[in-house]
């Protein structure tokens, strides 16, 4: 009662002071207040922003990291993109190069830059800014994606310091340039459209040191999104680059979330506040959204242009010896795994090139499920009592991944190995991997371009690359013969090369165990109207066509 | 008057009326929409809050069964429901193997086990679980069914029968919902409330989770709460004073309501699709009950999907409101009468000084310049009563100004005429009041004209002051004015008045510094006639004009007889048209006659006055009269006119004409240009300008005598004679003889009457007439009357005679007459005139007029005789004085190289000495005595002389004779 009595005081006391405001304003002539001079607080309205998951990267720097890349794809550009074209067919596309030759030996080739191109803080893209970015790619210390360019002529002696210049590349003009290769390679356009392969402005990223990719003033490109805010621990704020040639983005911004908790998500999501759901995210939560009625209608299933697999350490005993490798194969109930882990989505592999993939092919002999065929591999290969195998993973891992592992381990055990998971820390488990030591573990490799050489060089290609990977894959010859597919400039021949060292390299030398490629799930919030995807099933980097209601 | 302050007062009440009805509505509004949102926010508080403490009990219950579903998921071996074809992309149960079905059976059961184990745990922990429950598909065992267990008593849980899903009619959902919703959704839920057939249809709400692995289901895992706990929670619910809460389903259906039954909906009147939304978070929903009653309502929904509804009454709501607003309006109506009331006894305070502004104007208007305009506060009326008072000042200031112009006269501060008529009026009556004799005085200074022109205006205006201050010093500032120039009036009393007149005049005396002027004053008795104080001045002023030409500061008074003579020019004045028109001014001509033979040479013409009324009017009655009203002129051209027409009928008539004369004053000078009129008459008459002879006296030409000068050159430029009238008749100058040129004088008749009195007279005018005979100018004389006078003038040279001698003037029907009767004199051929002319000049008095110095014939006689005076002593005898045929005499005979110094008496010399010394002794032994003798001269001739002594000098002794040589033979 008596809140309700001081209610009614004060509302009484407020309208005698309007009223006695009223009278006075009458008395003055009803003189103008003056207007406030304040601005309105500028708060960027995100209410339009496309909201996304993203994991938090240590830097958006795309030359130095593998794992990070929706920056590089949002904010950068490349000289070429891998699109698909109107009959599904995945090609290399001009993007900055408007147009370009290639000479008749393959090697030489003379890129135009794409006219009026302008970074996000107004500078002119030059070719000199495509000579800094490759010259970067390869120099610099922490640098992971030297591949990309590493045939251009002169790449290695700069990369180990030899010269200065990268020899190769050749500024004929503002706007034209040309790069002779070391020699010809048919998916080196191809390996332009990598991220690792974007375009940075020279004097913004020169300036900027090693506040470039850490700091969102310092990261400047010519794509369609500016990084306009990086919060660490909460996400990143994307607005659109207005001057960006290819047009403005289809939302109004990118509002990309660094949470990992997939309860967290998933709260977020069923509240509508997060536009694209990756049901990778959520491990077995995943099934409320496939089952049921509710989110029925916006479950997207987008075709992974990858492969997952288990990779084998050949440098390291027993899994040295071919028989030992096989039984590893054919022990493996690979469809009851992916029953087991994508709930059979996906399909089972059996070589290096997934479906997909150009150059995936569909006549290579299956990798039977045969638990006796395996054994007696064992007993052949002389461990028919088993032997001892460390499966790592690592702590980050998905749940599908831990719930593979576990269940790999559990066939193998079927038929006497003696195998284990072992959970160990990211970093360890990485340094350990690039190193050549882990004996087997499983990943997932998407790809990057749409060419056989992205997965068979990249594990295949050199013993440096077979290393990285800890497969380290022994044997030359097959090594050089992927490098040497590279110059092979009939494509037939080039197919069928590297279908032979598919066979060869997946099947016969059972490199790896080749598993299965997915079908990913998405889920889009209600509001999100043109859900799309990029050829190789990621979404991350064509966010800038989606629309948000 | 409509006051302002009644319209402001008015205005104001008005505006504030409007105002508080605006305040007022506006309040109203504001009061109601702020209730209104208050009561949102608070019933969607109490929702909230009610829906918060149940979701902690709900989320508890839904939290432990995910926690368990979980463990039943993760626990659930994929490897073995693969390896049984119980999950994969080949789990067909109709596909599976016995072996299959068995081991997967087995394993059901297994876990089956397990997990009752575990959500046993949990569901002792739970507060309020009245069942828990795993169900599992029948898609993967049709023996396994799971478990349930339910709360019995404080024994805690029982196992229960487990449900069969194939007994679960999906057509019968309020039992079988909770086992197909969770499917169907796909996702954990709360279900419910349902009655439980195994609780006796309790009513219960039911929290499930399907398990899924890989992507199959394995069953429900679920806990179930009583309806009633939860209806609890919401019935203890009290908001306003018979307000609660409720809960619904999720499409309306009362689930619990104090007043409803199950089932049963709030009210026709509200749309369910509301209940869509989560929750009515500031929003007003109201709606009518089935009672009728209007109600307001807030919900929010539980995560079971219940509503749970806040209800409360609108007429409780908004009690408080309407509260407020009733009180307000008893202020507003305050507030109303208090601002009237201020307003206007502000307007009275604004309005009042503009009262009195107005009040102030209206005495204004009146010329009531004393009106108090003192508001002096800093503001509108205050400005403009600033500005009043300075337009008032201003136009007192101005008043008095004009005032003052309009009675006074600017140079000496004095009242002007007009005024000063009313000053003496007064005066004049005061004076007779007090039994006094009260006197008008007018006073002129003579020679005004002359002083100005010989020392200038300045000089002028500051003798008028100082005779103003004298006057005003004597008779008071009040009592004299001035009336223009040099004339001043005073009003005075009789007594003394002689006395102190020659006082003030004595004072003007040595007005602006003794360089004065004499004043004549103009004396009117009252006691002669109460007038009019003007006509008193008037007469003041004719009895001070009839000291006009005095020289001399003196005062006339004024006398009946002046009376009769100003009415005898007011008389002319007001009948001169009249005499005109009517012929009684008539021309009358007087002839004048050549001297040397007797014919007339030249006609007068004179106007003449014969009034019905008054008799004969004398021209020197009339003519001053209408110079002095300016009328003179018209007379003038009057007489030109007739002398015109009479000289042209003479002309028709083959008479001789002789030139005539016509009279100007000066006055017409002044009226018109003369010189214009006259010459264009006489053009017209087609007279030759040489036979009109314009007459000017004397005394006009002395007043402006350039001016005159320059007229009287312009007419005889033109051809027309000029003659100075009335010459000596007044103070003649000579010095206007000089300067200006004329054809004749005319000496005043003046000279006649004194011809006779003595021999001066005839001196003088001989000489006059020598004179003019000298400077080449023809003399007349009028007033001639005796032979006598004929004979002298005619002797002396007079050219021209004009008199009653030979005629008086006469009218054109008597010189008819004459000539009928052959009386009239002839008229002198003009052709004869220039001969007559000539022959009339010659001075028979002057030898000077016959000889010539070279004339040879008359070489040995003297023009004059020669005359000298001589100072005869002891020792020598001097010349003191020789004229000019003395001096020829003693050249021609003693000392032809003699010469005479003009100043000093020279010695006589010695040759000559003898020739005078004996006589001259002679002479002066007897004084007074004359001596004729002869004297023979060196060549033989003898001289007739004659010598007189004249004095001896008292002192020296020495004798001064005269001498003269009458004859040499």
């Amino acid at each position: 009662m008596s809140s309700r009595h001081n209610l009614r005081t004060q509302t009484l006391l407020a309208m005698l002071l309007l009223l006695a405001a009223t009278l006075l304003c009458a008395a003055c002539g009803g003189k103008e207040p003056p207007a406030s001079t304040q601005p309105a607080q500028q708060n960027l309205d995100t209410s339009k922003f496309l909201v996304a998951i993203e994991e938090e990267p240590d830097t958006v720097d795309f030359q130095c990291t593998s794992i990070h890349y929706t920056i590089a794809t949002n904010v950068f550009d490349r000289l070429v993109e891998m699109t698909a074209d109107e009959n599904g067919s995945v090609k290399v596309m001009p993007s900055l190069a408007e147009s370009w030759e290639e000479s008749e030996d393959g090697r030489t080739y003379t890129f135009h830059l794409r006219k009026g191109v302008t970074f996000s803080n107004g500078a002119e893209l030059t070719s000199s800014d495509v000579r800094y970015s490759f010259t970067r790619l390869l120099t610099h210390p922490n640098s992971c994606n030297q591949d990309i360019v590493q045939n251009i002529y002169g790449a290695g002696a700069l990369a180990e310091g030899k010269t200065k210049e990268l020899e190769g590349f050749k500024v004929l003009s503002d706007s034209d340039f040309s790069i002779t290769l070391e020699q010809p390679f048919e998916a080196f356009l191809a390996c332009l459209s990598m991220p690792g392969a974007s375009i940075m402005d020279e004097k913004t990223t020169t300036e900027a040191g090693d506040r470039f990719g850490v700091d969102p003033a310092s990261t400047i490109g010519t794509g369609p999104y500016v990084l306009k805010d990086w919060e660490p621990g909460k996400g990143m704020t994307l607005v659109p680059n207005e001057s960006c040639w290819d047009g403005l983005p289809k939302n109004a911004g990118l509002d990309l979330r660094f949470i990992t908790d997939a309860e967290e998500i998933r709260m977020m999501f069923d509240k509508g506040k997060l536009d694209i759901l990756d049901l990778d995210d959520q491990g077995s939560s995943a099934e409320y959204f496939i089952h049921g009625d509710i989110y029925h209608d916006r479950i997207k299933e987008v075709p992974q242009i990858g492969i997952s697999y288990i990779a084998l350490n050949e440098s390291m005993t027993p899994l040295n010896d071919v028989r030992v490798r096989k039984a590893l194969q054919l022990s493996l109930d690979r469809a009851s795994l992916l029953d087991i882990v994508y709930s059979g989505r996906g399909s089972v592999e059996n070589g290096i090139f997934s479906h997909g993939l150009s150059g995936f092919n569909p006549n290579l002999p299956a990798i039977p499920y045969d638990v006796s065929q395996a054994k007696s591999l064992l007993a052949e290969a002389g461990y028919e009592k088993g032997f001892d195998l460390t499966f790592s993973v690592k702590a980050s891992s998905t749940q599908a991944e831990m719930t593979l592992a576990k269940h790999a381990v559990d066939m193998w055990k079927a038929v006497g190995i003696n195998a284990s998971v072992k959970v160990i820390d990211e970093d360890e488990f990485m340094s350990l991997r690039k190193s050549g030591k882990l004996s087997c573990y499983t990943a997932t490799w998407t790809a990057d371009y749409n060419d056989p050489d992205n997965y068979i060089y990249t594990f295949f290609g050199s013993p440096e690359n077979t290393l990285f990977r800890s497969l380290c894959y022994p044997k030359n010859d097959v090594m050089g013969r992927v490098r040497d597919a590279r110059t092979i400039t009939d494509p037939a021949k080039r197919l069928q090369e590297y279908q032979d060292l598919e066979r060869v390299i997946a099947q016969e030398d059972a490199a790896w165990v080749p598993l299965f490629s997915r079908t990913r799930l998405y889920v889009t919030s209600e509001r999100l109207a043109d859900f799309q995807h990029a050829w190789n099933g990621s979404v991350k980097n064509v966010y800038r066509a989606m629309s948000v209601g | 008057m409509n006051s302002i302050r009644y319209k402001v007062t008015a205005i104001t009440i008005i505006e504030i009326l409007l105002a508080i009805l605006c305040v007022y509505l506006a309040s109203f509004t504001i009061i109601q929409s702020e209730n209104d949102r208050r009561s949102v926010e608070m019933m969607d508080l109490l929702a909230q809050d009610t829906s918060k403490s149940f979701e902690e009990y709900a989320t508890g219950i839904a939290r432990s069964v995910d926690m368990v579903a979980n463990l039943t998921a993760d626990s659930l071996d994929s490897a073995t429901l693969s390896r049984c074809g119980a999950i994969g992309a080949q789990s067909d149960p109709d596909q599976r193997t016995p072996e299959q079905t068995a081991e997967l059976d087995a394993y059901l059961n297994e876990f089956s086990k397990r997990i009752r184990v575990e959500i046993a745990a949990v569901a002792e922990h739970t507060h309020g679980v009245e069942t828990y429950y795993f169900s599992i598909s029948p898609e993967l065992s049709t023996t396994e069914r799971g478990f349930y267990y339910s709360h019995v008593g404080r024994t805690g849980f029982t196992e229960q029968e487990p449900f069969d899903r194939q007994k679960l009619d999906p057509n019968d959902p309020d039992h079988s919902a909770w086992y197909f919703l969770p499917i169907q959704r796909g996702r954990p839920s709360w279900i419910g409330p349902f009655p439980a057939t195994s609780l006796n249809e309790m009513l219960i709400c039911s929290y499930v989770v399907p398990i899924y692995k890989s992507g199959t289901f394995i069953g429900l895992l679920g806990m179930d709460i009583p309806l009633d706990t939860i209806v609890e929670l919401v019935s203890s619910i009290h908001v306003y004073d018979t307000g609660f809460a409720c809960l619904l389903n999720a499409d309306g259906t009362v689930i619990y309501h104090p007043e409803l039954e199950m089932g049963s909906t709030l009210g026709s009147s509200i749309d369910n699709e509301i209940f869509k939304r989560d929750d009515s978070t500031d929003m007003l929903i109201r709606y009518k009950s089935s009672t009728g009653v209007e109600r307001q309502m807030s919900f929010t929904t539980l995560s079971t999907g219940m509503k749970l509804v806040v209800v409360a009454p609108v007429e409780e709501i908004n009690a408080s409101s309407r509260a407020l607003t009733f009180t307000i309006l008893p202020i507003a109506i305050a507030v109303v009468l208090a601002i009237a009331l201020l307003g206007f006894l502000v307007t009275g305070r604004l309005t009042d000084p503009l009262k009195r502004l107005t009040a102030a104007s209206q005495r204004l208007a009146d010329a009531d310049y004393d009106v108090e305009l003192n508001y002096k506060r800093n503001d509108e009326v205050g400005a403009l009563t600033t500005a009043f008072r300075r337009m008032r000042d201003q136009i007192q200031e101005d008043f008095d100004d004009l005032n003052h112009r309009l009675n006074t006269d600017d140079l000496t501060g004095l009242p002007n005429q007009r005024h000063f008529f009313k000053l003496a009026m007064d005066e004049r009556d005061r004076l007779v009041a007090c039994g006094k004799h009260p006197v008008m005085l007018y006073f002129n200074l003579g020679g005004m004209k002359h002083y100005n022109r010989q020392y200038g205006f300045d000089e002028g205006d500051r003798l008028i002051v100082d005779v103003a201050h004298i006057l005003a010093r004597h008779f008071g500032k009040k009592l004299v004015g001035r009336f223009g120039q040099d004339h001043f009036a005073a009003v005075s009393d009789e007594e003394n008045l002689e006395n102190r007149l020659w006082a003030v005049l004595e004072d003007c005396k040595y007005a602006n510094g003794a360089k004065s002027l004499p004043i004549s004053v103009g004396i009117y008795r009252n006691d002669l006639g109460n007038v009019d104080v003007s006509v008193a001045c008037d007469r003041a002023k004719y009895a001070c004009d009839q000291r006009r030409g005095s020289y001399l500061s003196g005062f006339s008074y004024f006398e009946l007889s002046m009376k009769q003579q100003i009415d005898m020019m007011r008389y002319i004045i007001n009948h001169f048209d009249e005499a005109l028109e009517k012929q009684w001014i008539q021309v009358y001509y007087q002839p004048i006659v050549r001297a040397v033979n007797g014919k007339v040479c030249d006609e007068e013409a004179l106007s003449r006055w014969f009034d019905p009324n008054k008799g004969f009017i004398s021209p020197g009655d009339f003519i001053p009269a209408l110079e002095g009203a300016g009328l003179i002129h018209r007379l003038d051209l009057y007489v030109l006119n007739q002398a015109l027409l009479k000289m042209k009928s003479q002309q028709k008539m083959g008479l001789t004409i002789v030139p005539h004369s016509i009279n100007l004053s000066r006055s017409d000078f002044d009226s018109c240009d003369i010189v214009e009129e006259t010459c264009a008459r006489v053009d017209a008459a087609g007279i030759a300008h040489n036979m009109i002879t314009i007459e000017i006296t004397e005394s006009i030409i002395g007043r402006d005598f350039d001016y005159m000068k320059e007229q009287i050159e312009r007419f005889r430029q033109l051809g027309f004679p000029v003659w100075i009238d009335d010459f000596g008749s007044g103070y003649s100058s000579l010095d206007f003889l000089q300067s200006i040129e004329f054809d004749l004088i005319k000496f005043d008749m003046s000279f006649m009457r004194k011809l006779d009195e003595g021999r001066n007279s005839k001196i003088v005018l001989a000489e006059l007439m020598r004179m003019a005979t000298a400077m080449g100018v023809d003399t007349l004389c009028e007033g001639v009357e005796t032979e006598s006078q004929v004979r002298f003038l005619r002797e002396i040279g007079c050219s021209k005679l004009q008199g009653y001698y030979y005629c008086k003037a006469i009218s054109l029907n008597e010189i008819a007459e004459r000539n009928r009767k052959g009386i009239q004199i002839g008229y002198e051929n003009p052709e004869e005139s220039d001969y007559f002319e000539d022959i009339g000049k010659v001075n028979l008095h002057d030898l000077s007029v016959v000889i010539s110095e070279d004339d040879e014939m008359i070489q040995n006689a003297f023009s004059t005789v020669p005359m000298a005076i001589m100072e005869v002593s002891d020792e020598e005898v001097r010349f003191v004085r020789t004229n000019q045929s003395y001096r020829d005499f003693m050249k021609r005979y003693f000392w032809p190289s003699l010469s005479y110094a003009p100043s000093a008496p020279s010695a006589v010399p010695t040759a000559a000495e003898s020739f005078f010394r004996g006589h001259a002794l002679e002479c002066c032994n007897s004084k007074g005595s004359r001596v004729f003798f002869d004297e023979v001269l060196p060549d033989g001739s003898t001289a007739s002389c004659l010598m007189r002594g004249i004095r001896t000098n008292p002192v020296t002794g020495t004798a001064a004779i005269v001498v003269a040589i009458l004859s040499i033979a």
